[in-house]
């Protein structure tokens, strides 16, 4: 089920002749997704068409079963997506509290409704009594914290997250990781994550989609792209490991040797039988072979090569 | 013992995370920029000390106008307004009319007394506009340097509704230091004058200060704000409606004088306003011989270039 579709969309931007989006077609699951991606990649010009605030000249978007194709349908579309911006953002001369209820007011709740359910928001993240206070005097993470409980305070079925963990400190960011997690696996929602930072993907997210020059590199489950691989394996033995080493090595295999003796091989299949063969051939006796696992960076990297390679 | 002991050691009930889904139905049909009034004047009315200062003025001004304009009307009727006693029949006399005046004397005192309406209206005026300066000139700007926009325009809410709400609070603060005084003049003529006499002899006093007071807060509202959305900082808008109303009063007095045509006396918003409200009014004092179209027309493109700039600003606030 997915809670974003868009087919063949295409945005310029004129001043630079830039295509920004080319024919970009991709389905956003629901849930918690990561969007990745170098700068220029379209990330932004992604968001601004999810938020309604531009129009594609080319292709089909539907958020939530809703296809914008009217100012008006624009406008409607805004209420079922909600947006923390990446830079610092406030209303001046305002308090927490009053903050949230002005952007529930301007999202269409009532007066009463938008007053409970910004104190329920701004209790879900954290700030208490300082809610009552101006907002210009608050730290970064704090900031960070308002930004998320007002794009929550409508219950969009869409979230848009972008940069959530920028300029805060390790305390600052395990708390907003953890909110994030808890909104896209305890309470439903469905997030679009829009960061640089690989490891907050790979600790919030079900899903990556990773972007570049306006096309989708690649789009998969975290877990296919942060899974086993079973080529990489961690050995380690006893004996003459540099005759072990150079045996493998005449294998075609890559070996890495480890600081605490052990050798990461990169093996040619997915077959552990040459691992024993050269350990025969050397006299060595093998104590235990670990597939590893390959970080989401060195996916993103290698998706970011494969297109590279291709263009 | 026992209870007094369990009440002591009873804990408040802490409340944890109450996130729920919310099960309302959002309004999709509402004019969006109330919200965003009512929080500009919430935001304005903080600061105390302005609004004393700003507003302490055409206040008092208004109330010693109103005890004049009643007194005149008293007096007119050959009445000495209560509490006034002895005071009252040299004030008369120093206002031309007495309680010897006869009725004949009465529309004379009428017309002084929409004299002094008028009079009262332009000096209030200034106060208006310092007031929609003071208060409407961050409006823009610190959206602009704080990032306000990228909250406000990731709602379904248009520019539209937006510059209205950022109007309405300046123009808000227009009406209050401008038309309403006015009208409260007006209001205590009226209810001095004898079977309502000054609503039938000056009566279009009355729709001539909504005119005037409403045209000269268009005029006002809209340049503040088009300078508001120039500026990167509430102060660099303030110092900028300042230098542009008193720059633009000095040089079309200066080419007034040097090219010997008073028309150019237009390029100023205030000459203007002081030349629309002489003809409006039918004051006898024109001195300002100068075409009063010229005036209204250039309080029009006033307006028309404020708007541009403004639509033009914000198309660009509008991102993310």
């Amino acid at each position: 089920m997915s809670i974003v579709r868009l087919q063949s969309v295409v945005k310029t931007y004129p001043r630079g002749k830039v295509r920004a989006l080319d024919g970009l077609s991709v389905e956003v699951p629901q849930g918690a997704v990561g969007l990745l991606g170098p700068n220029g990649a379209g990330k932004t010009t992604l968001l601004k068409i999810l938020l309604g605030l531009i129009r594609p000249e080319e292709g089909a978007v539907e958020v939530a079963g809703h296809q914008p194709t009217t100012r008006a349908g624009q406008l409607q579309l805004r209420q079922l997506v909600g947006y923390m911006p990446e830079s610092d953002c406030l209303i001046p001369g305002q308090t927490g509290v009053e903050t949230v209820v002005l952007l529930a007011r301007l999202s269409g709740l009532s007066d009463k409704d938008a007053l409970s359910r910004a104190h329920e928001v701004l209790d879900y993240v954290g700030l208490e009594e300082a809610r009552y206070r101006p907002v210009e005097g608050w730290s970064t993470g704090m900031k960070q914290r308002l930004k998320l409980a007002q794009a929550l305070v409508h219950d969009p079925q869409l979230l848009l997250l972008d940069e959530p963990t920028n300029g805060l400190d390790p305390a600052g960011r395990r708390h907003m990781l953890d909110l994030i997690r808890d909104l896209g696996h305890g309470r439903g929602k469905s997030l679009l994550v829009c960061t640089h930072l690989l490891a907050d993907v790979e600790r919030t997210c079900d899903h990556v989609i990773v972007l570049s020059k306006g096309r989708v590199l690649a789009s998969a489950p975290v877990g296919t792209l942060v899974g086993e691989d079973r080529r990489s394996v961690r050995v380690q033995a006893t004996g003459d490991l540099r005759a072990y080493r150079q045996a493998l090595q005449a294998r075609d295999m890559q070996v890495q040797p480890q600081d605490d003796g052990s050798l990461d091989v990169r093996l040619v299949a997915e077959d552990a039988d040459p691992l024993f063969e050269a350990a025969l051939e050397c006299g060595v006796t093998l104590r235990s072979i670990q597939p590893q696992r390959s970080s989401l960076e060195q996916s993103f990297l290698e998706a970011l090569a494969t297109h590279e390679a291709r263009r | 013992m026992s209870s007094g002991l369990k009440q002591h050691t009873m804990k408040a009930e802490m409340h944890g995370e109450t996130w729920r889904p919310w099960s309302g139905t959002l309004d999709g049909q509402r004019l969006r920029f109330g919200p965003i009034v009512r929080a500009g004047l919430r935001i304005a009315l903080r600061k105390k000390l302005p609004l004393v200062l700003l507003f302490l003025p055409p206040v008092v001004a208004t109330i010693i106008f109103s005890f004049v304009v009643y007194t005149v009307a008293a007096l007119a009727q050959g009445m000495v307004p209560a509490g006034l006693g002895a005071a009252g029949g040299a004030m008369g006399q120093a206002l031309g009319g007495g309680s010897n005046s006869l009725a004949g004397d009465f529309v004379k005192q009428l017309v002084r007394v929409r004299e002094m309406i008028v009079g009262f209206h332009l000096s209030t005026d200034l106060f208006s506009l310092l007031l929609m300066t003071w208060f409407g000139a961050g409006l823009l700007a610190e959206d602009r340097r704080s990032g306000a926009h990228l909250l406000y325009f990731a709602r379904p809410l248009t520019r539209m509704d937006y510059l209205l709400g950022k109007f309405s609070i300046v123009a808000l603060f227009g009406v209050l230091g401008s038309m309403l005084p006015g009208l409260v003049i007006i209001t205590v003529a009226v209810a001095a004058s004898p079977d309502w006499s000054f609503l039938q002899q000056e009566g279009s006093v009355v729709w001539k200060t909504l005119l005037f007071g409403g045209a000269w807060t268009i005029v006002v509202s809209s340049i503040v704000l088009a300078v508001s959305s120039l500026a990167s900082r509430r102060s660099y808008a303030l110092a900028g409606v300042f230098a542009l109303f008193m720059f633009s009063g000095a040089i079309s007095q200066l080419l007034a004088r040097l090219l010997k045509d008073r028309d150019w006396l237009a390029l100023s918003p205030v000459q203007c306003g002081i030349r629309i409200a002489e003809a409006l009014f039918d004051l006898k004092m024109p001195v300002r011989d100068w075409n009063t179209t010229i005036a209204w027309t250039s309080w029009a493109l006033m307006v028309a270039v404020s708007w541009a700039i403004i639509v033009w600003r914000t198309r660009r606030l509008e991102v993310v």
